[in-house]
């Protein structure tokens, strides 16, 4: 074995490594990082609205780097079981949260209003687009770095 | 500037939603195993898109004169950035429809688009419309 090629995850002193969250565990990971990711999508959502961009980039810019990261964190660890936190708290907690369809929804909704129908449907479809290039980005330039 | 009180109503729903939003995936889930084939592309991210979206609407689209009184200060950051924001989810809808595409197709992956954006909207237009 190359001994210059740690294991990813250290080993536990009972060998059966490393703990699995158990469902109280899976819970509060959940719940913490979908605190975060609320919050930081709250404080980016402030800053966009200071600098005087429309609340449509805002939440685009939310969506797509958190599809980008979300890509990025399934190609290294994908489901699995050797980092049993990272599912619970970065991707469903933490990035589940930060990212929205809701808002989404809503404020494709004004536009069509505003702009017209056409407009409304290129905003909700057109960023669901961009956002599987972005998942495929992250995803591929993670598994590339590899 | 905004004060603390907003913060923690924010990180409060987010919490919540999150819990929510992971519940019903794993619920739905488990009622997909004893269902058959044909509800493939309705999948938990779907039924949480779409209530929250419903949640969000009856928040942000209702008739402000049928309101009884004013909201609270901390219930619309609380409602829509961090309930309905972290119940509903973007960055796992793009990695459903790209597991779709991979897995059946194309095809399959644009009618779970469709799907999404159409009960979506129309959940959103429903929760406008729902009193008071």
């Amino acid at each position: 074995m190359d001994p210059t090629r740690r294991p990813a995850v250290p080993a536990a002193p009972n060998g059966i490594s490393p703990a699995r969250p158990g469902i109280a565990g899976e819970i509060a990971a959940v719940a913490l990082g979908g605190a975060l990711g609320a919050s930081l999508r709250g404080a980016l959502d402030l800053a966009a609205h200071a600098v005087g961009l429309p609340s449509e980039v805002g939440t685009l810019a939310v969506n797509l780097s958190g599809t980008f990261v979300l890509g990025m964190l399934l190609a290294r660890f994908g489901l699995a079981r050797s980092r049993p936190w990272v599912r619970p708290f970065w991707m469903i907690g933490v990035l589940g949260s930060y990212t929205t369809f809701s808002t989404l929804a809503l404020e494709s909704r004004m536009l069509a209003h505003a702009q017209g129908d056409a407009a409304g449907g290129l905003l909700i479809a057109g960023s669901i687009l961009l956002g599987l290039v972005a998942f495929e980005a992250g995803y591929r330039l993670s598994g590339s770095l590899r | 500037m905004i004060g603390v009180e907003t913060w923690l109503a924010i990180a409060l729903g987010g919490a919540l939603g999150a819990v929510l939003r992971w519940s019903i995936d794993r619920l739905v889930l488990a009622l997909r195993r004893h269902a058959s084939e044909s509800l493939a592309p309705i999948n938990g991210t779907l039924v949480v898109n779409v209530l929250g979206s419903l949640a969000l609407g009856w928040m942000a689209l209702r008739d402000p004169t049928a309101s009884t009184g004013a909201d609270p200060s901390w219930l619309q950051p609380f409602w829509s950035v961090g309930l309905c924001g972290a119940l509903t989810t973007f960055s796992t809808l793009c990695a459903d429809a790209a597991g779709e595409a991979r897995r059946a197709g194309a095809t399959r992956m644009l009618l779970y688009v469709a799907l999404t954006i159409g009960l979506g909207l129309v959940a959103l237009a429903l929760g406008g419309t729902m009193a008071p």
